[in-house]
């Protein structure tokens, strides 16, 4: 019984969080572009450690982003070695416009099914 | 030497090779190993991506060996050669890679971009590449029925010495061969692939005009050899555009070179 309950919450939690990681992401580079180390570490600050990705999940976020067209990146040389930085692209604005307004959406439901407990 | 030793000798070769690459796969340097800057750049990558090449070209040069030993003909065991090779550098590449820009999500970094930006617009590079190929395939298809159905695909200063079917002599060497240089371009769109090291390009735009060079050079060969076999002209244009092609190559050197001292 124990087994099949980790097991649904590890697999809603996976499905909930790679959608919401990836809204998280456009939205930092919204503002600036950063660097990937910077990315995880300030969804570290912001969600108290509780909303980290795994490098291997960022790369893949990243380069699903960067595939769709929604992220673009630039090598910067610091130190004597290349560094990979992430922005936003005109696309990646434009989408998450959209999704801001789902976002918003959701926000919503939740409210209302809040409010009829 | 016989085409079983030079498979044999060629085997054994590469059984050193990958000897060399285990032995160096906890040592970054410039010289032995998988060495392109997503390696060279990091301890963790270079063990990584060498002790996978070195281990892959392992197998393959025992294989190679098998197969010479057992005896198969030469274009055979070639063919085979590069393929295997270009298979381990191939996959080497996609591996040092995803480690390296792993790593660079774990690794601290300036929030911002402070330092020089590397960028290389490769596309001009390309177009020039693709427009000296699609010159030389019109020049084929124009002289197509002028050609012989055996035409002469080697040639030393006195003559040709070797020959083969029209296809392959006209269209499947000079492509493959054209590939080499416009294959070697693609890389320098990725800034991280050149690592920050001696011998290596300093700009890619330098490896860029560098390739272009060769690229051009190739096919001004080819295109000489074309009319040499079209009865339009002596060994002697050949022998002139393989001097050029060579000053070509001299003139990307420079290039790299000059690049290497801080140039632009």
């Amino acid at each position: 019984m124990f087994d099949r309950r980790e097991k649904a919450l590890r697999k809603l939690r996976k499905d909930l969080r790679s959608g919401l990681y990836s809204y998280l992401v456009l939205s930092l580079l919204e503002k600036e572009e950063l660097h990937g180390y910077a990315i995880r570490k300030r969804l570290e600050k912001l969600s108290d450690g509780r909303l980290v990705p795994s490098e291997g999940a960022l790369y893949d976020i990243l380069k699903s982003l960067k595939k769709t067209g929604l992220v673009g990146d630039t090598w910067a040389e610091v130190g004597g070695r290349p560094r990979k930085y992430y922005s936003l692209t005109k696309l990646g604005r434009e989408v998450l416009e959209e999704l801001k307004g789902e976002i918003m959406t959701i926000e919503l439901v939740l409210e209302r099914l809040e409010g009829e407990k | 030497m016989t085409w079983k030793e030079f498979e044999v000798a060629l085997s054994l070769f590469l059984l050193f090779s990958s000897l060399l690459v285990l032995a160096f796969r906890g040592r970054r340097n410039p010289l032995i190993g998988f060495r392109v800057g997503y390696t060279y750049h990091s301890e963790r990558v270079w063990r990584k991506v060498n002790t996978f090449s070195g281990l892959a070209m392992l197998a393959i040069s025992l294989l190679l060996l098998g197969i010479a030993l057992h005896g198969v003909p030469i274009n055979v065991f070639v063919l085979m050669a590069v393929a295997l090779l270009l298979g381990i550098v191939f996959a080497g590449l996609i591996m040092a890679k995803r480690e390296y820009e792993l790593e660079e999500l774990s690794t601290e970094a300036p929030e911002k971009p402070k330092g020089k930006i590397l960028r290389t617009d490769i596309k001009p590079y390309l177009l020039l590449q693709l427009g000296f190929m699609a010159f030389y395939l019109l020049l084929v298809a124009l002289f197509w029925d002028k050609l012989p159905e055996r035409v002469a695909t080697h040639f030393t200063t006195g003559g040709p010495d070797s020959y083969g079917s029209k296809f392959w002599g006209v269209l499947g060497v000079p492509v493959l061969a054209w590939l080499l240089p416009f294959l070697l371009t693609i890389p320098a769109k990725d800034p991280g692939f050149f690592a920050k090291a001696n011998f290596y390009p300093k700009s890619l735009r330098g490896w860029c005009a560098f390739t272009t060079l060769l690229s051009l050079g190739l096919v001004l060969v080819f295109t000489s050899a074309l009319f040499y076999n079209a009865g339009m002209a002596s060994v002697k244009a050949i022998n002139y555009s393989a001097y050029t092609t060579l000053g070509m190559v001299a003139v990307g050197i420079y290039f790299l070179l000059r690049d290497a001292y801080g140039g632009s």
